[in-house]
């Protein structure tokens, strides 16, 4: 048996070998990094559960208000990016635009922003408070 | 629910098996094995493909999943017809070396593992990865919860990040599956990022048993699923898998084509790289960069009539993909930065350092091994040592100029990217060399030497 013969083998040996390893890992890693009762998504998609129910149509372009559309309020740029793409996969087909330009607005702000944003925009708004910081807003005058 | 989704696919796979079969018809367990792979993306392909057609001319009915019966059974009866005198298949004979079953029980575990690990990210992120529910999921969202408007879908005023310009191929599958169970479950595009993932698999390792040998195939195999990217990314129901496939369909009918030039195979190989392009905009350049290739590789076969039979098999998809471009889709954001500044960006020589860096750093580190799979299969080949074949070298220059225009298109795209260089890099650079390596793989093991023949005892 000359030397390249026996890195044949070792070569086929270690690389089935790191394979199962490696697969292993990425096996136990999996198990470990999730909870299978857990999915973001879903839970997304539940909150959202009465907003599609009261909203008075299944397509059309809806306005979406959170946080960092409030001026003072504080917000997390990362968050109110996923949740917004997060809000706009649930409520699909509607379309989301940034913003309380359209006649029904979804407000997604915590407690703190929301008064900011109601006493700034008092009487323009008929608004429908929801769980878990939800508001849908219908704009009174066009 | 699970069991119902698997049907519906039924048939348009079944469908697109026919069509390879009756366009190739190799005799032969190894062919068949090849064709079947090739026939569920083919079918999956153009299930997408007659959908989207089918809601342009009755969005109000719910009766796809009955034209693909019908194409289905049409086909049916027309092979029935043409193979009535040769319906007799006889079972295949088997008899494996040492190092085949050692490399088969290693296969095996790795299968295993790599489903295993599949299964826990379909049940732990059942919408999929965050592209996966933003652009595709949510595309089918719009079509499937409001068909008679469906078209509402591509609105300009849907924020560009959701990437309404994005090709349609999983959408419509998810959608017309979902008309067709009756019902929007998860199990569907779980489902359909399985049957991509079997497709891929198999198409690599079958080709590769008829080209090279089961060793061959079973190595690649392995390299393949134990790097724990095909798992993950076709688990993830993103494109990039999907897209994949299509680029490996496409290599593997172009060598099929220069080993046996059988137009049929270039007209196959035409329609799988038009179904890239209705899968993902990396797919248009794929479609494009294939003609220099195959201008080249065969200049001395008449090129022309080599491009003809090419674009014959694209006509079909493309004209879906150019009408949807044109007519339905959004402008896409990432050619959105006009030609001025992006004349700019290509002459900033940072740009191209930050470029060629991560290029390397990634082509480097992919795999997740640790040190690298490419610097793995550098040391394959020295040890194993190159054993191309004369007789198809035209094979290996048309895929190896079509691997490397892809990459130089990719590597365009990032000087002119309108984001954040760095940022764009980061987030997209690991799923193109993953769109690469599945075909990469099928050629560094068709030129290297078989592992049965290195092997055999000395």
């Amino acid at each position: 048996m000359n030397i390249r013969f026996i890195l044949q083998r070792v070569m086929l040996a270690g690389i089935v070998l790191t394979s199962i390893y490696f697969g292993v890992q990425n096996v136990r890693a999996a198990i470990t990094v999730g909870n299978l009762n857990s999915d973001p998504v879903t839970k997304w998609e539940v909150r959202f559960d009465a907003v599609k129910k009261l909203l008075p149509f299944k397509r059309g372009v809806v306005g979406y208000l959170t946080n960092s559309d409030v001026p003072g309020a504080i917000y997390d740029t990362n968050n109110e990016q996923g949740e917004y793409t997060l809000t706009q996969y649930t409520m699909s087909p509607i379309i989301l635009v940034r913003g309380d330009n359209e006649e029904w607005t979804i407000a997604n702000l915590n407690s703190k922003a929301y008064q900011i944003w109601s006493q700034s925009n008092h009487g323009e708004f008929r608004v429908i408070p929801l769980k878990d910081d939800l508001y849908l807003v219908q704009r009174l005058a066009p | 629910m699970t069991l119902l989704s698997i049907f519906v696919f039924l048939p348009p796979m079944l469908a697109g098996i026919l069509i390879v079969h009756l366009l190739w018809p190799e005799r032969g367990w190894k062919a068949g094995w090849v064709k079947v792979f090739l026939g569920i993306g083919l079918g999956l392909g153009q299930a997408s493909l007659l959908d989207f057609i089918y809601m342009l001319l009755f969005s109000t009915e719910n009766g796809f999943l009955f034209v693909q019966l019908a194409l289905f059974a049409g086909l049916l009866i027309v092979v029935i017809v043409r193979e009535r005198k040769n319906l007799r298949p006889s079972l295949p004979r088997i008899q494996l070396s040492r190092w085949q079953i050692i490399l088969l029980a290693g296969l095996l575990i790795v299968i295993i593992l790599s489903a295993l690990s599949a299964v826990n990210v379909w049940a732990r992120e059942p919408h999929g990865a965050w592209d996966a529910w933003m652009m595709y999921n949510r595309a089918a969202r719009f079509i499937y919860r409001d068909q008679p408007r469906w078209l509402g879908s591509f609105s300009h005023q849907m924020d560009p990040i959701f990437h309404a310009d994005y090709p349609l191929q999983l959408g419509m599958d998810i959608a017309w599956a979902w008309q067709a169970v009756g019902q929007e479950t998860q199990r569907v595009p779980i489902i359909l990022s399985g049957l991509f993932m079997l497709a891929c698999v198999g198409l690599l390792g079958a080709s590769l048993n008829l080209t090279k040998s089961l060793g061959q195939a079973s190595i690649a195999w392995i390299l393949l699923l134990g790097s724990s990217l095909i798992g993950n990314e076709g688990a993830s129901q993103r494109a990039d898998l999907p897209l994949a496939y299509f680029f490996l369909s496409t290599v593997v009918l172009i060598y099929f084509y220069a080993s046996s030039k059988k137009p049929e195979l270039l007209i196959l190989a035409g329609f799988m790289a038009g179904l890239a392009a209705w899968t993902k905009n990396e797919g248009s350049l794929f479609v494009l960069v294939i003609l220099p290739a195959l201008f080249i590789a065969f200049f001395r076969q008449n090129p022309w009539r080599v491009l003809g039979w090419y674009l014959l098999g694209l006509a079909f998809p493309l004209i879906i993909v150019l009408y949807f471009k044109e007519f339905l889709a959004p402008p896409s954001d990432v050619l959105g930065n006009g030609i001025a500044r992006s004349i700019q960006q290509a002459l900033d020589v940072s740009r191209h350092i930050t470029i060629l860096k991560s290029f390397g750093a990634d082509i480097l580190s992919f795999g997740g091994w640790g040190i690298g799979i490419l610097p793995i299969l550098l040391a394959y080949a020295l040890i194993f040592k190159l054993a191309p074949s004369s007789e198809l070298r035209l094979a290996y220059l048309a895929i190896g100029l079509i691997l490397i225009l892809q990459t130089i298109g990719y590597y365009g795209i990032y000087l002119i990217t309108p984001y954040d260089l760095q940022w764009h890099i980061d987030f997209s650079l690991g799923r193109l060399v993953f769109q690469l390596y599945v075909p990469f793989l099928f050629l560094f093991f068709t030129i290297i030497t078989d592992v049965e023949k290195a092997l055999a005892v000395k």
